[in-house]
This record gives C-alpha cells, structure tokens and sequence, in this order.
C-alpha cells in the first residue's frame, strides 16, 4: 500500500520538530512541577515530625534539611528574579515554595538547638526574599521570636520593630488584613509589662497606638484597619485606661459596618462601663439601645442576661428575674446563655433567702442545661451552701449526689476535658466534707489519669498540703512536691514547693 | 436459539478463551498494546520534563485543568488523564493493529494453523485502511454516545455532576450496547477480507442476531476494568492518605487487566465468530 511508505524527508521533518519543540518553553510550568514535587515529598515527612517532635532526631533533622536544601539548589532566589522568563505567577509560586524551604530549615536548626544557625538562615531570607513580602516577614516575625526565647529581648524589640516598619500589615491587599503583624505592637508592650519594666512597657504602648492610628489613617475603611482599632482598644484594655477604650471603642464603631448583629464592640463597651467605670445606668442604654436596633438578633440572649445582671448588682431582684427569665423562654437554642441565665436566677432567690426556690432553679440547670459549666459546678455548689449554713445532714446527702453525679461523667466519659473536672471536683467535694483519705485518693487518680493536664499542678498541691497536715505522711507530702519539681520547674508553684520541702526535711528527725 | 443454548454458547466461548491462555504468543498483541500504554503512563508520569512538557502541558490542560498541573494534584486527575490520552489517541491510532492481529492469531490457534504474531501483524497492515476505517468509525460513535449522555444526565437529569460513580456506571452499560454493532468488524475485514461497508454490514447482522450473547461477552469481563475505573475516582483519596505512587501502580495494573480482559473478550469473539460463520 504505497500510502506506506514513508517518504525520504519524513526524519528530517522529524529532527525538525524535536528542535523546534526544544526551543520552545513551558512558561516555567515544568520546573514549577519539578519544586513542588521535591517540596512534597519532603515537607510530609516534617509534618510528621512536627506533630511528634520526640521522634526527630539530630540525624534526621540534618537529612530532612539536606532535602529541603536540595530544593533552594535547584532553584536559588537569584533565578527567581523578574528577569527570569518564568510568568509572574509561576515565579511567585517557586519564591513562596524555597521561601517556606528555607524556613523550615531554619525551624530545623533551631530544634537541633543550633540557635545562631537558625538566626543565620532567617537573615539570610529576610535579604533574599524581599520580593515576597509574606515569606520576608515570617522570617522577620520568626528571627524577633528566637531573639526572645533566647533571652536576647531588646534585639528581640528592635527585630519587632523592623518587622513592623518593611512589612505590610496586610497580605497581598488591605482586604486581607494580616493579624499576626496587628498584634505585635500590643505584644512588645505586654511584654515589657510582664517583664516588671512598667515604664518601657507604658512608651511601648503609646509606639503601638501610633503605629495602628497610621495604620487607620493609610487604610481607612478596610478589614485592616478596623482590626488596628480593635488592638488600639485592646492597648487601652491592658493599660486599664477604661475611658480611653471607651472612646477607642466609639471610634472602632464608627468603624464597623452595620450588620444584623449587635458588634461584640458594644458589648465590651457597655461592660467597661458597668464592671470598670461604675456607670450601670450608660450600660444598660448600651443594651437596651441593642434591643432596639437589633431585635432579630439570636445574640440578644447575652445583651438581656447582661440587663438582668445589672439589676441583679442594683439589687433589684424581681427586675433582674424577668430579663432572666426571658433568655430562658425566648433563647431555648442558647444553652449557654441560658443556663448563665438559669444559674443567676436560683443565685437571685437565694440572695432573697429563698433557698428551696433556688435549689429548684439550681436541679432545673443539672435536668435541663447537661454539659454546662453551670451543671458541673451546681452539685458543689449545693454541698457548700449546706456546709457553710452548719447543715450537716444535707450536706451529706449533697455529697452524696454530687459524688453520683461527677463520678458518672468520669465513667461515662472518660479520658475526656469533663472527666478530667469531673474528678476535681470529686476531690473538692471530700475535701469540703474533710475526708481526707478519700480526697487524696481522687487526687492521686487524677495525677496518674490526667499526667499533661493544666490541673496536675494544682492537684498535687493540694495533694501535698492534704497528706502533710490532715494525713500525718510527711513521706508522701514531700514525694508529692518533689513531683512539682520534676514535673514542671520553672513554674511558680515549683518555688512553693521548694519551700515545702525545705521545711519539711529540716523538721525531720 | 433458545436461552439455554445461548447460555452455553456464550460459556464455550469464554472457555475457549481461556483454553487459548496456553498458547504465550497469542499474548503478544495485547502485550505490545499494554507496552504502548506503560509508555503513555511514563510520558505523563514525566511531562514536567523539557522537552516533553511544552507537547504535554498544553494537552493536559485541554483533557483536565490548570489545577492538574501542580503536584501531587496532578495523580488526582491521573487516572481521568490516562483514560483521555488512550481514549483519544491510543485507541483510535493504533488499536484497529493489535485487535486486527490478535483476530487472526485467535482463528490461526482455533483452526490449528500458524500463530505467529510478526505475520498477522503484518497482514493486519496490509489491512490498515479498512481495519483502521471501522476503528475509527466506531470509536466515533462512542465519543459522541458519551458526550450526549454526559449532557443529558448533567444538564437535563442533572444527577450526572451529582453522583460520577452513578454516571460510569450507567454509561458503562449503554456504551457496551453501542460498541456491541461493530464487535465483529475486525474479523470480517482480515478473516474474510471484507471492505469497510462489507466489514459494518457483516458485523451489524451478525451482532443483530447474537445480540444478547456479544452483550455479555463484551460486558461481563469488562465488569473487572469498571470496578477499577469507579476505584480510582478516590484518586484524591487514594493521593491524601498513602502517596502518588500507589496512583501509578493502580495504573500499571490496570493496564495489565486490560490486556487480559481484552485477550478474553477478542479470543471469545472470535471464536463466536467462526462458529457462527464456518
């Protein structure tokens, strides 16, 4: 079939085309392919190791660096430049892939220990990566941190300050705003008032409002700027300079865009007046005026539980029942709320001396609002109201119920953050019954149970103080704090606890 | 021919297939094919690299999206890749070759003659222009069945976006029914040397009057290929939970299935052929 045969020109046709497609580009698509290929495979491996850090040793720290090291080889920053042919996307893709590569080096050497080489490494893209802002400035941030936990804190301020000063607060548009910046001027200043430095702290807090009023100003009606008021706020919230956050706040509602919802704005403004600025009367037009203007709002069960509040500290106690009253009737789909509302009703009956209404109102929380913090802590509650009144019998059937109660939630949920309080609160129920024996008994399950929890300090202070002056097994106590020691010492509960065992073994025979 | 007879003629026929597995070179087509297919699986598995990716990244683009272009997203769409790049263009090339051999090594072995695979391929060359004519004429047919039913079950009934299981699922089974008509093309034009409209009239009557038994003999081995096809559409999954590789390998084995299940299906009719016609 003549159609066959392959005529003479057909190979050269061939080379032709194989040239022509070699010359040709791809538009930097493959190599794109190529670094996130080679960043996958190797970024998995990290991931696993960030989530169990016991299991990443110096050896595979040094192999997981070496891999992400082959990536910035294969594609330094300096073939990333604008002239590089690549198109912009595909060149900002491969910026953000060495960039986050370099990173994670970086976090490599620093859980190796090898500080200076993690600072080396952060510098080192901070000068390289100036093109990608969002890379640049996790490298900033990080830099500013390991300054800090190092113990280096003013080249920590000073790495804080050149991260605020070359970077935007925003991520790519002021639409997106960039909350890890917005909050570092707040932290500098927190920190230096942690520190004890009141007065570093009191000119840091001014620098951070004159930084976010900038900000405000450049950006105004954005995401971006309203959340810089919002840290303007919160500088005055740590300050405690409540009329100045109420007017910071005032700003920041001019601010916000109206919506269905009351802002939580308002809700902070109108408690600073009632709990920081004794003006109930302003507080309660703050709520009422929210009723007002958004009264198909499902958050309107916080405004009348905050009404019903007030009066409550007014001591008007009927008034404050009605507003209660009406969380519970009109929010049934707010537990939450409705069992605050709940509990601060039977509290309003028994500050009336009505106790049998209030221990009403009280079993209604258990029966009706389950697996609230009001429901968990009504049992005790019950028990210390009969103990304080001198009434021994109830009180004993209250214990009784409430070791019912916490010890179903430990069997039937256990291992859990409720079983956890669950058995706390076994413990706190013996020892306001001064049983002691018992109550040392559910502390020691709740250490052995709940080792990582943040009660363990607590518990084994209590522990401690139980077998040293109710038990008489000074042996015991003094294993209890040395476990403090062990287990957490730099706490400040460690420094209690060196004291006790100080006292302890110099009392010893 | 009543069901019982139809019944058994359709299990002789899987039989004789089967019978045939001990003759290696009947093999050969179908493994020349499937080595074509692991050279299509290599080409995509590297398309990345220059100067592939400027013929590739382009073609990957029109079968799928931009977003296959990144990895690992790209061994998500894989599966759908490969099945595109043989659909359009492996099967319709180069398929017509290997069936067309393949027809005469089956007749060569039932009829106790030669089975040799460089002469029955050069015998299916010589018959290329019908054989590949017919091919084409039936994958065409295929192409446009399947994207009428894309439309009507996306667009019109609507459950087609909804559930891709339910959509290959029911497209498997009326895709079978339009390939059924030219199931004997291939051994009308090299074992009668028929024409083209010679070879689609011969076929046609001859699937019109075994209807329900070339159904089945198209579609009960092809079951195993379906099973595969609805797997791999966890690809994503497949991808998030173990690695790219295991995409790869279920590919491999794919194509391996495929070469068996084509050996079954084209040993059986042909052998449902020369019963039918000698």
């Amino acid at each position: 079939m003549h159609w066959f045969r392959i005529d003479r020109r057909f190979p050269w046709l061939l080379v032709g085309m194989a040239l022509a497609v070699s010359c040709a580009r791809d538009e930097g698509l493959g190599d794109r392919y190529r670094a996130e290929r080679l960043y996958y495979q190797t970024n998995k491996l990290y991931q696993t190791f960030q989530i169990d850090s016991r299991q990443l040793d110096a050896e595979r720290s040094r192999l997981l660096r070496e891999s992400f090291g082959r990536i910035i080889e294969e594609f330094p920053a300096s073939s990333l430049q604008p002239s590089s042919g690549y198109t912009d996307d595909v060149r900002r893709e491969l910026l953000t892939i060495t960039g986050v590569s370099r990173l994670n080096i970086a976090d490599l050497f620093l859980r190796e220990g090898q500080v200076d080489s993690a600072i080396a490494a952060y510098r080192g893209i901070i000068a390289e990566y100036q093109d990608d802002p969002s890379i640049g400035s996790r490298a900033q941030y990080s830099l500013a941190m390991v300054y800090q936990g190092s113990g280096r804190w003013p080249e920590a301020v000073t790495a804080f300050e050149t991260l605020l000063q070359d970077y935007p607060p925003f991520q790519e548009t002021p639409q997106r705003p960039d909350e890890n910046i917005l909050s570092i001027p707040l932290y500098v200043a927190s920190t230096f008032l942690d520190r004890g430095d009141s007065l570093s702290a009191g000119e840091y807090f001014q620098k951070a409002r004159d930084y976010l009023s900038r900000v405000t100003a450049q950006w105004p009606e954005t995401p971006t700027a309203r959340l810089a008021q919002n840290q303007i706020v919160n500088t005055y919230m740590q300050q405690q300079r409540w009329p100045s956050a109420v007017s910071a706040l005032e700003r920041l509602m001019v601010m916000l865009e109206e919506g269905d919802d009351p802002p939580d704005a308002l809700f902070v403004m109108a408690a600073l007046y009632s709990d920081r600025l004794a003006e109930p009367d302003r507080a309660l037009g703050i709520y009422e005026d929210m009723l007002q203007r958004y009264p198909d709002s499902e958050r309107l069960s916080r405004a009348l539980l905050a009404i019903g509040q007030l009066y409550f500290q007014q001591g008007d106690l009927p008034e404050a029942r009605r507003f209660f009253g009406r969380v519970i009737e009109e929010y049934p789909q707010d537990p939450g709320t409705g069992a605050a509302a709940q509990y601060a009703l039977a509290l309003s009956y028994e500050f009336e001396g009505d106790w049998d209404k209030a221990l009403n109102e009280f079993r209604w929380i258990v029966d009706n609002y389950p697996g609230t913090r009001e429901a968990f802590t009504v049992p005790l509650y019950i028990l210390e109201h009969y103990r304080r009144y001198g009434e021994e019998a109830l009180a004993q059937s209250a214990y009784q119920q409430a070791l019912r109660t916490y010890g179903d939630i430990v069997a039937g949920q256990p291992n859990t953050p409720s079983a956890l309080q669950a058995q706390w609160h076994i413990a706190q129920s013996h020892i306001m019954m001064t049983s002691w024996e018992e109550a040392a008994e559910a502390l020691e399950l709740l250490v052995q149970t709940y080792p990582q929890s943040q009660q363990i300090l607590p518990a084994l202070m209590h522990l401690g103080e139980i077998y040293e002056s109710h038990l008489d097994r000074t042996d015991r106590a003094l294993g209890t704090y040395q476990m403090i020691l062990k287990v957490a010492p730099t706490s400040p509960y460690a420094g209690i606890a060196a004291e006790q065992i100080d006292r302890l073994q110099e009392a010893l025979p | 021919m009543d069901l019982v007879a139809r019944i058994n003629t359709l299990l002789w026929t899987w039989i004789q297939s089967l019978r045939s597995v001990k003759r290696i070179s009947l093999f050969f087509p179908f493994l020349l094919f499937a080595l074509l297919q692991f050279g299509l699986l290599l080409l995509l598995i590297f398309f990345y690299l220059p100067p592939l990716s400027v013929l590739l990244i382009p073609l990957i683009r029109l079968f799928s999206m931009e977003g296959a272009l990144h990895y690992p997203q790209f061994y998500f769409f894989m599966p759908g890749l490969f099945s595109q790049f043989n659909g359009w263009i492996l099967n319709p090339l180069i398929s017509w070759l290997f069936v067309g051999a393949a027809t005469l090594m089956f007749a060569g072995w039932y009829r106790g003659g030669p089975v040799k695979t460089g002469p029955a391929l050069g015998r299916a060359m010589k018959r290329a222009l019908p054989l590949f004519t017919v091919g084409l004429a039936e994958w065409a047919v295929i192409r446009v069945v399947m994207l009428l039913f894309r439309h009507l079950s996306t667009s019109v009934l609507k459950w087609g976006a909804q559930s891709p299981r339910l959509f290959i699922l029911a497209g498997f089974f009326i895709g079978i029914v339009f390939i059924v008509p030219f199931a004997y093309t291939s051994a009308e034009v090299v074992l009668r040397d028929r024409g083209i409209f010679g070879a689609l009239r011969g076929s046609f009557g001859l699937a019109r009057r075994n209807l329900g038994l070339t159904y089945l003999l198209f579609a009960v081995p092809s079951l195993i290929l379906l099973a595969m096809n609805l797997f791999l559409q966890s690809a994503p999954i497949i991808v998030t939970r173990t690695s790219p590789t295991v995409i790869v390998v279920l590919l491999v084995f794919q194509i391996i299935m495929t070469a068996a299940v084509n050996f079954l299906i084209v040993g059986a009719l042909t052998a449902l052929y020369l019963r039918t016609t000698e």
